[in-house]
C-alpha cells in the first residue's frame, strides 16, 4: 500500500515535472511546425542559472528563480529570431540548427562550470509525510508550481488575446495571416513561453538533481518521446502522456530497479509508433 | 469502365460513372468536396463506406502508388513538382514507375520518354532548366507531362486553369483538346466554366459533397439547382 | 565509353569522375609522402567518419528522413562483430561483412515498420532504437562489456600504415558505390522523394520501398564502419551506439553538405581535422568546435560543398565561359 501511495504521489511529481517541459515542446511545434531540439537547452539554462543566481552569487530564491527563467526566455527569443527564423522554410535545417546550438550550450555550460555537477540548495526544507510516504517540501513545491503554470498556460492561451492569436496561428496559419495577424510574433511569443516553462522546470528541479552539462538530453529526449505518444501538437495530450510517464517511470524504478527507469520512454515510444502512430489525442497524421 | 462510391464527410453518397474517352467536367463551388472526390479516387483518403472500382477491379484502399500504377494520374491544384530538379528530371521520375517502365523495357531511354511528354505539351525546350525556375503557367503544364508519363487510362485534373492567364490558358485548351481526340480519357474539376465548358461534353455538379445535377456542358447551366448553387437562393 | 550525361539522373561528367580520381589518388599516396603515425591515426578516423557520413547521406540527405539513429547500426555490428570474434574466433574479412548485414537486417526491420510515418516520426523512433541498444549495452556488463566495452578483439592490420590502407581502400570502395548510385535512376527518385513525396506516390512510385532500401543500404556501410573501427581499436564499447555518434555523423555530413555524397566526405574530414587540431586548446575545444559548427549551418546550410560549387560558378562568370546550366542552378538558390 505504501508502495502505491509512492508512486502516486512521486510518479505526480514527476509527471508535473515533464508536463511542463513536454507542453512548452508541443506548443512550438504545434503553432510553429518545428521541433526545437534545443528544448532541453533551456531547462539546462534554468538550472545552470539558478545555480548562478542562488549559490554563487547569494541572491534571494525567488528573486533568482524570476532572474533565471526571464534571463533564459530572452536567450530563447534571440534563439528563434537569429536562428530559427532564417531556416523556417526547411524543417531538416531547423533541426540540424537547433540541435547544434544544444551541443553548443552544452560546451558554454561545460567551459564556464566545468564537468561536475553543481548543486543547489533546497528551496524550502524540510519532508511531509504523506501515509508513510516522505516527499520532500522541494518535490511538492515543483508540483505546485507546475500544476500553477500549466493552468496559467491553458487560461492564457483560451482567455487572452495574444493566447488566443496563438491558438488561431496553431489551427491555421494562413487564415491567421489574413485575419491580421503577425505570424512571425506569435512565434516569437510562443517560443518565450516554451523557453520560460522548460526554465521553470530546470530552475524548479535545480536542488533535487545536480546541474551538469549533459542534462539537456533527457529532458529533449523525454518530451519528443511524450509528444509523440500523446500526439504532436496537442496540449492535452502531451500533459496526459507526461503524467503517464511520470507514473510508468516511477513505477518502474521503485518495482523492478532504478536502472530501467530510462528505457520506458524508448520502448513506449516505439510501441505506439508501430502501433498507434497519431499518437493518442492527436490532430495531424503520422501516415502522409 | 466505371466507378461509384459513397464516403467521407466531405463526400456522401457520391456515385459517378465514366466511359473510355470522354471528358466530364466536374464543378461546385469551394468547398463542395472536389478535391476530396479525387483525393478518394486516388488513393490519398479512405472513404468510410462504400467502393471505387476501376476497369473491373475495387481499388479502394489502394495506396496511391498502386491506384497510379492502375492507370489513375492526377495533377495537383496547387502545383507542387520537383522544384529543385530540372523539367526533364520530373518528367523521368514516372517513367520509372511500373507502369512506366513498360515503355522503357521496350529499349527506349527514360529521358527520351520523357522528353516526348515534355513535346506533347510543349515544354521540350525547357528540358534542362530547373523546375523551380519556371513560370506559373508552365509549372501546370508540366504537372500534365508528368502525370501523362504513367500512360494514364484515366487523367485527373485539379483546376488546371486556376490562376492562369488567358495565353496559358488558350495554351492548356489546345493541350487538353490534343490529348482529349488521341483519346485520353479525362476528369477535371474546373472553377472557371467557360473554359471548362468550352471542352468537356458531360459535366456533373457538386455541392457540400453530393451530386446535385448531371447533364451536357450546354444545359447543365440552366439547372436550376446548379444555378442556386452558384448564385445563391436568389438564383437566376 | 558511354556518355555518362545522359546515363544517369545528374551528370557524371568526365570532370568529376577526374576529380574522384585524383581524391583517391591522393588518398592512396599520402603515406608515401608522410610517415607520421599519428597523421596516418587522424586520417583513419577521417575515413571511418567519411564511411558513417556519406551512408548517413544516402538516406537522410537525398530523401530528408531524418536519421538520428545511425549509431545504432554502428554500435550493433561493431559489438556483433566483436562477439563473433571472440567466442568464435572468426577474423575481420568474415566479422566485417556479416556485423554490415546484420546492421542491415535491422535496417530492414526498423525500415519497414518507421519509414510510413512523418518526418519527425521516423527521426524519433531511430534516436529510441538507438538509445536502447546503448542502454542494452550498458546494462549487459556480463555479455557486453557494460561502461568499459569488450577489449581482446583481434586487430585490423599490423601496423597503423597496414589500418591506414584497409580504412582508405573500403572508404574509396564505399564513396565509389554510393556516388554512382546516387546519380544512378535510384538517386533519382530517392530525390524526388525528398522534393516532394506525395507528388511521387502519385507518380506511381513505392516511396516506401525505395525509402527502405536507401536505409538498409546505408545501414550496410556503417555497420562495416563499426566494425573495421572495433577492430583497428581492438576494443568495443558503449560510445559506439551513443547518440553522441550519431550527433556527430549528422553533424559532419550538414556542414560538408548533405544529399551529394561528397560533402559529407569533406565535413568528415574537416570536423575531424578540426578537433584534432584544437587539442591546444584543451578545455575550451569542444566549445569552440561546436561554435564553428552552429556558424557553418547558420550561414552555409547547404554545406560547404555549396559554397564552393557557388565560388566555381562565380569564378567561372567572371572568366566569361558559356554555363547555362550552372546558372540556372544559382538562379534557384537566390
Amino acid at each position: 500500500m505504501t508502495t502505491l501511495l509512492g508512486i502516486l504521489i512521486l510518479g505526480t511529481v514527476w509527471g508535473s515535472l515533464y508536463s511542463l517541459i513536454a507542453v512548452g515542446f508541443s506548443l512550438i511545434f504545434g503553432v510553429a511546425g518545428i521541433i526545437n531540439l534545443s528544448h532541453g537547452s533551456f531547462y539546462m539554462l534554468g538550472a545552470y542559472l539558478a545555480y548562478t543566481f542562488m549559490t554563487v552569487l547569494g541572491i534571494n530564491v525567488p528573486l533568482s528563480a524570476l532572474m533565471a527563467v526571464a534571463l533564459t526566455v530572452l536567450v530563447g527569443m534571440a534563439v528563434d529570431r537569429f536562428c530559427i527564423k532564417p531556416m523556417r522554410e526547411r524543417h531538416v535545417y531547423v533541426l540540424i540548427i537547433t540541435l547544434s546550438l544544444a551541443f553548443f550550450f552544452q560546451e558554454l555550460m561545460y567551459a564556464f562550470y566545468g564537468p561536475y555537477g553543481k548543486a543547489v540548495k533546497s528551496f524550502v526544507v524540510g519532508e511531509i509525510e504523506l501515509g508513510r510516504v516522505e516527499v520532500s517540501y522541494q518535490k511538492v513545491l515543483t508540483l505546485l508550481v507546475s500544476t500553477v503554470a500549466v493552468s496559467l498556460l491553458w487560461l492564457f492561451i483560451k482567455k487572452t488575446k495574444t493566447g488566443k492569436s496563438v491558438a488561431a496561428v496553431a489551427q491555421n496559419k494562413d487564415a491567421a495571416i489574413l485575419m491580421g495577424i503577425q505570424y512571425e510574433r506569435v512565434y516569437l511569443i510562443t517560443m518565450a513561453i516554451s523557453a520560460g516553462l522548460a526554465a521553470v522546470a530546470g530552475v524548479f528541479i535545480a536542488p533535487v538533481l545536480e546541474a551538469v552539462p549533459g542534462m539537456w538530453t533527457f529532458p529533449l529526449f523525454k518530451a519528443f518521446a511524450i509528444v509523440i505518444i500523446g500526439g504532436l501538437g496537442s496540449i492535452e495530450g502531451a500533459v496526459i502522456a507526461a503524467m503517464l510517464l511520470g507514473y510508468a517511470e516511477t513505477a518502474v524504478s521503485i518495482l523492478v530497479s532504478p536502472n530501467f527507469t530510462d528505457m520506458v520512454y524508448l520502448v513506449a515510444t516505439i510501441f505506439i509508433l508501430v502501433v498507434r502512430p497519431t499518437g493518442l489525442m492527436s490532430k495531424s497524421l503520422a501516415y502522409k | 469502365m466505371s466507378k461509384f462510391f459513397g464516403g467521407v464527410r466531405a463526400v456522401s453518397g457520391f456515385d459517378l460513372e465514366v466511359s473510355r474517352g470522354e471528358m466530364v467536367g466536374i464543378i461546385g463551388p469551394n468547398g463542395a468536396g472536389k478535391t476530396t472526390l479525387f483525393n478518394l479516387i486516388t488513393g490519398f483518403i479512405r472513404p468510410t463506406s462504400g467502393e471505387i472500382w476501376f476497369n473491373g477491379h475495387q481499388i479502394t484502399g489502394l495506396r496511391p502508388f498502386q491506384i497510379a500504377n492502375r492507370g489513375i494520374s492526377r495533377t495537383f491544384q496547387l502545383v507542387d513538382l520537383f522544384k529543385g530538379m530540372t523539367v526533364l528530371e520530373n518528367c523521368m521520375v514516372p517513367c520509372y514507375s511500373k507502369r512506366g517502365k513498360s515503355r522503357i523495357d521496350k529499349g527506349k531511354k527514360p529521358w527520351e520518354v520523357a522528353l516526348e511528354y515534355l513535346e506533347e505539351v510543349g515544354l521540350a525546350g525547357r528540358a534542362k532548366e530547373l523546375a523551380g525556375n519556371l513560370p506559373f503557367g508552365e509549372l501546370r503544364l508540366l504537372d500534365i507531362a508528368r502525370a501523362m508519363a504513367t500512360e494514364p487510362e484515366v487523367l485527373l485534373l485539379d483546376e488546371p486553369f486556376s490562376g492562369l492567364d488567358e495565353d496559358n490558358a488558350l495554351m492548356l485548351a489546345a493541350a487538353v483538346r490534343r490529348m482529349h481526340r488521341r483519346g485520353q480519357t479525362m476528369v477535371i474539376i474546373e472553377h472557371r466554366l467557360r473554359d471548362l465548358l468550352q471542352l468537356v461534353e458531360r459535366v456533373v455538379a457538386i455541392v457540400f459533397g453530393e451530386k446535385i445535377a448531371e447533364g451536357s456542358a450546354s444545359g447543365i447551366m440552366n439547372d436550376p439547382k446548379v444555378m442556386s448553387a452558384y448564385l445563391g437562393e436568389r438564383g437566376a | 565509353m558511354p556518355h555518362f550525361d545522359e546515363l544517369y539522373g545528374r551528370k557524371v561528367t568526365y570532370r568529376r569522375l577526374m576529380g574522384l580520381g585524383i581524391f583517391s589518388a591522393l588518398v592512396l599516396m599520402i603515406p608515401v609522402f608522410m610517415r607520421d603515425f599519428y597523421l596516418l591515426e587522424v586520417l583513419f578516423l577521417c575515413h571511418y567518419y567519411a564511411i558513417l557520413a556519406c551512408s548517413w547521406d544516402l538516406l537522410t540527405g537525398y530523401t530528408g528522413n531524418v536519421n538520428f539513429g545511425h549509431a545504432f547500426f554502428v554500435g550493433g555490428a561493431g559489438f556483433t562483430g566483436a562477439l563473433l570474434n571472440l567466442h568464435l574466433n572468426w577474423q575481420p574479412w568474415i566479422t566485417l561483412p556479416v556485423g554490415g548485414l546484420v546492421a542491415a537486417l535491422f535496417g530492414l526491420v526498423v525500415g519497414s515498420f518507421t519509414l510510413r510515418l512523418k518526418g519527425p516520426y521516423f527521426a524519433g523512433v531511430t534516436f529510441c532504437f538507438a538509445a536502447l541498444l546503448y542502454k542494452l549495452v550498458m546494462g549487459a556488463s556480463q555479455v557486453l562489456g557494460g561502461e568499459e566495452g569488450l577489449f581482446g578483439i583481434c586487430g585490423l592490420a599490423d601496423t597503423s600504415l597496414g589500418n591506414y590502407y584497409f580504412s582508405a581502400i573500403l572508404m574509396l570502395a564505399t564513396v565509389f558505390f554510393l556516388y554512382f548510385l546516387s546519380r544512378s535512376p535510384f538517386g533519382l527518385i530517392l530525390r524526388s522523394i525528398g522534393e516532394n513525396e506525395t507528388a511521387c506516390e502519385s507518380s506511381g512510385i513505392n516511396t516506401t520501398f525505395y525509402k527502405v532500401t536507401a536505409f538498409v543500404i546505408s545501414a550496410f556501410f556503417a555497420g562495416v564502419a563499426g566494425g573495421m573501427y572495433c577492430h583497428a581499436q581492438m576494443h568495443v564499447g558503449p560510445e559506439l551506439a551513443h547518440d553522441s555518434l550519431s550527433g556527430l555523423i549528422l553533424m559532419m555530413a550538414v556542414v560538408g553538405g548533405m544529399g551529394s555524397i561528397t560533402g559529407p566526405i569533406l565535413g568528415a574530414y574537416l570536423l575531424t581535422g578540426l578537433n584534432e587540431s584544437l587539442r591546444f586548446m584543451g578545455e575550451l575545444r569542444l566549445l569552440i568546435y561546436s561554435g564553428i559548427v552552429v556558424l557553418v549551418v547558420l550561414f552555409a546550410p547547404k554545406g560547404l560543398i555549396d559554397i564552393i560549387g557557388k565560388a566555381k560558378v562565380l569564378a567561372g562568370i567572371r572568366m566569361g565561359w558559356k554555363i547555362n546550366r550552372h546558372e540556372a542552378k544559382l538562379k534557384a538558390y537566390d
